[in-house]
């Protein structure tokens, strides 16, 4: 490889911390980019590296499971409106088909200074670049009584994997007249819209094997939520009285979660459910935080125009774990920053074009069968942020026809989304 | 042999588009694709300076594949056409301009593609038409392909990439048509499947003649005999009327969308409904209106019969096209057909 311009003045930039570092071995080899995590992010950004450069660099993508279960969705998998299949995927195309090797295992550890990546059978991956997508880690202590322990009793399921089977048995098994409390979190959390959603879904499989005697109390630490208006009108129309949403102002907070006695405390009352969905705080990924990339916030800071560390020029991180602006953690916007990330990658490593960084996004929510809304923006870098330039909204009282074609729009998103993801 | 599943998968995306459907489900897949693909309003079939303007700020290939990223995640490179999100690779670029601008502009009013749009400015749009069309799809549906073997035999690479990206388009700068219908919209466009080929009615040679005789190219001095392009511009026009002229069973099985049924054997008795009015025993046609009749094709006499008909009760030759090609050749041209209703 040859230093070119840019790389030179990457180098130069570094500092001291570059100093110290083991230097780049340039001219032997090839790249070595490793991702560390395979969900919207990570798979994304493996996929395009693999696509846009071919054998001139070389991809690793570290994830501890065998496949993969969307997240996003998968309240249409507890609404029985998808299947388990329909959210499940596999990195097998892009080990067959783009070159990109994949390790299950989970990373621990990363060695800033010696540019390495340590997993937890204890072996290491070394990397020119890293790109850092771990999704979320759940900040069990912030309910109190709740506990990664008794997840597996009140499941969370805000992240894909097997708390998605634990919350579809749960439904699954609530009769006519059983309650289900939710706790949403408090921002900022993967997926604005996704507590509604689900909520929405519950009352959908009420509604569909006719549970007129089950209701659905979401404890809510904030003033409002996402696409509320939408929501507030949905539950009115396809779920009269089983739907009721209660802010913090007027529970008062959550005081004691007991998962095995299922209730929920707070100021206002003692909530009884048969299921509880304790959806907690969130941070960035463990894996983030034991690096050192996040801030105060728990959650990483990023060049806007890149999505870069700037704790580390070595290391970008996208997805939920990154502090990107104006845009919400969502499967969408970690696609959306895994493109612009690729192609800093291939610029630093590669000398490849890079162009202004622009990003979208858009959350489509069901709230029945066929009635979906959506909130959505395109964003650009303004004063050294990430801002929405344009943004929509579904308005209320739109046509069934309307709700129907967002719904078919949303599916055709999923569809080819997770093709951009998993090629 | 991934690569050879690809024209398989293809062709069965393209089977499951009937030749023939019924005109209510024509008009719901209308409205979904007005609301998304839509059309200029100055009519399609007019050159479109604007789109010339446009896809001459930028050929940067590659901004627009960097650009094309935010597409992709609705608009994969393999989408169904009939998905709620179509595909746009291998679409006409002078199309995909003209879409973009539309929605930019709010001619076309998808909030989705709205706002995408607005997020792109000129030089942006050219620089992904340019990629966009150039661009061949990337990767087949893994179920589908996993599943059918029977072509992994199939090893022309270079032709089933093609099969597989190309967008069947009316002209090059135009996909598709929305014409006017008693019920709504209606989409025209062609048949993408470039495998496809014509069977049944419409792939016989060989009709008797008489009565299925060869038709001269002008059934009556004055007449003037059009094509698919000018019978699509006319379909476009409210004030233009396209009537099909054949006997019932035939319209009922599948006609020209938009076109207005009336038989040869009652045109000269009706000529009210194309602005003519009765005076006594004769017709006064001052404010008649531009007329197009077609019927089966260069073998079919009917709407021959039915201009020389309506030219001998008064009708004025100038105001009549005669669209020769008839359904023979609307259908050998992939274009969309719909049952006629009562």
């Amino acid at each position: 490889m040859k230093i070119t311009r840019r790389r030179f003045t990457t180098l130069l930039g570094t500092g001291a911390m570059s100093l110290a570092a083991p230097p780049i071995v340039l001219g032997q080899g090839t790249p070595k980019v490793v991702v560390v995590g395979g969900g919207a992010g990570g798979a994304t950004v493996a996929r395009y590296l693999a696509k846009d450069a071919g054998d001139a660099l070389d991809v690793t993508l570290v994830d501890a499971s065998d496949t993969y279960t969307t997240c996003f969705y998968s309240n249409l998998y507890f609404g029985g409106v998808r299947d388990r299949a329909y959210i499940t995927h596999s990195w097998d195309t892009l080990v067959d088909e783009y070159g990109i090797t994949k390790v299950t295992a989970r990373a621990t550890e990363i060695d800033r200074a010696g540019r390495t990546v340590t997993l937890d059978d204890g072996s290491t991956l070394s990397y020119d670049r890293l790109v850092v997508a771990p999704g979320i880690e759940m900040m069990f202590d912030s309910v109190p009584g709740y506990s990664e322990a008794a997840a597996e009793i009140a499941p969370h399921a805000w992240q894909g994997g097997p708390q998605t089977d634990l919350l579809k048995t749960k439904i699954d098994a609530l009769e006519n007249g059983d309650n289900v409390v939710m706790v949403a979190p408090p921002n900022p959390y993967r997926c604005p819209p996704g507590p509604y959603e689900r909520a929405s879904m519950i009352a959908h499989v009420f509604k569909t094997k006719g549970f007129t005697d089950s209701r659905i109390t979401i404890l809510d630490p904030k003033p409002k939520f996402s696409k509320q208006g939408l929501f507030a009108e949905g539950w009115e129309k396809h779920y009269p009285g089983i739907v009721e949403w209660i802010p913090a102002e007027m529970h008062g907070g959550v005081i004691a979660v007991d998962v095995e006695a299922g209730t929920v405390e707070t100021d206002l009352d003692i909530f009884e459910g048969q299921l509880l969905n304790i959806i907690p705080a969130q941070q960035a990924g463990a894996i983030a935080t034991a690096a050192g990339l996040a801030d105060d916030s728990g959650f990483c800071p990023v060049d806007p125009d890149s999505m870069r560390s700037t704790l580390d020029e070595n290391i970008f991180v996208i997805g939920d774990a990154s502090i990107a602006g104006a845009m919400p953690k969502s499967g969408f916007a970690a696609n959306s920053q895994a493109k612009v990330a690729a192609l800093h990658v291939r610029g630093d490593l590669l000398d490849a074009r890079t162009f202004p960084a622009k990003y979208a996004n858009t959350c489509w929510s069901l709230i029945d069968a066929e009635d979906a809304v959506k909130v959505g923006a395109s964003y650009e870098v303004v004063d050294g942020a990430i801002a929405a330039t344009t943004s929509f909204v579904s308005q209320t009282s739109e046509t069934d026809e309307v709700r129907r074609t967002t719904y078919e729009e949303s599916i055709a998103w999923y569809e080819s989304m997770t093709k951009d993801m998993f090629g | 042999m991934r690569v050879g599943s690809l024209r398989a998968v293809t062709i069965a995306l393209c089977r499951q588009t009937r030749p023939f459907v019924r005109t209510g489900s024509v008009l719901v897949v209308a409205l979904a694709l007005s609301a998304l693909i839509g059309i200029s309003p100055a009519g399609a079939l007019e050159p479109d300076a604007e789109v010339e303007r446009v896809l001459g700020l930028s050929d940067d290939v590659d901004w627009g594949e960097y650009l094309a990223g935010e597409c992709v995640t609705c608009h994969a490179a393999d989408a169904a056409t009939d998905a709620e999100a179509p595909r746009i690779h291998g679409a006409e670029a002078p199309y995909l301009v003209r879409a973009v601008l539309d929605y930019r502009g709010g001619v076309r009013t998808n909030t989705t593609m709205g706002n995408v749009a607005a997020a792109l400015g000129d030089e942006e749009i050219a620089a992904l038409a340019r990629f966009l069309s150039a661009a061949v799809p990337v990767a087949v549906d893994k179920d589908a392909a996993d599943t059918d073997d029977s072509a992994a035999t199939d090893s022309d690479m270079s032709d089933t990439d093609e099969n597989a990206s190309m967008a069947v388009a009316i002209r090059p700068d135009v996909a598709r048509v929305v014409v006017p219908t008693s019920d709504g919209e209606a989409v025209v466009e062609r048949i993408q499947d470039t495998a496809n080929v014509i069977a049944g009615e419409f792939a016989r040679t060989s009709r008797p003649c008489p009565p299925f005789c060869i038709q001269p190219i002008r059934p009556i001095d004055g007449v003037e005999t059009i094509g698919e392009l000018e019978l699509l511009a006319m379909l476009e026009d409210p004030d233009g009327i396209v009537v099909d002229s054949r006997e019932i069973d035939w319209y009922l099985d599948g006609t020209i969308p938009g076109s207005t049924h009336i038989p040869y054997t009652e045109i000269a008795s009706r000529l009210d409904e194309l602005g003519c009015t009765r005076e006594g025993d004769a017709w006064r046609c001052d404010d008649a209106a531009t007329v197009a009749l077609f019927c089966n094709g260069p073998w079919c006499g009917q709407s021959p019969t039915a201009i020389r008909a309506m030219v001998r009760e008064g009708y004025p030759a100038n105001r009549i096209r005669y669209y020769r090609g008839g359904m023979q050749v609307w259908q050998l041209l992939g274009l969309s057909v719909v049952q006629g209703d009562f």
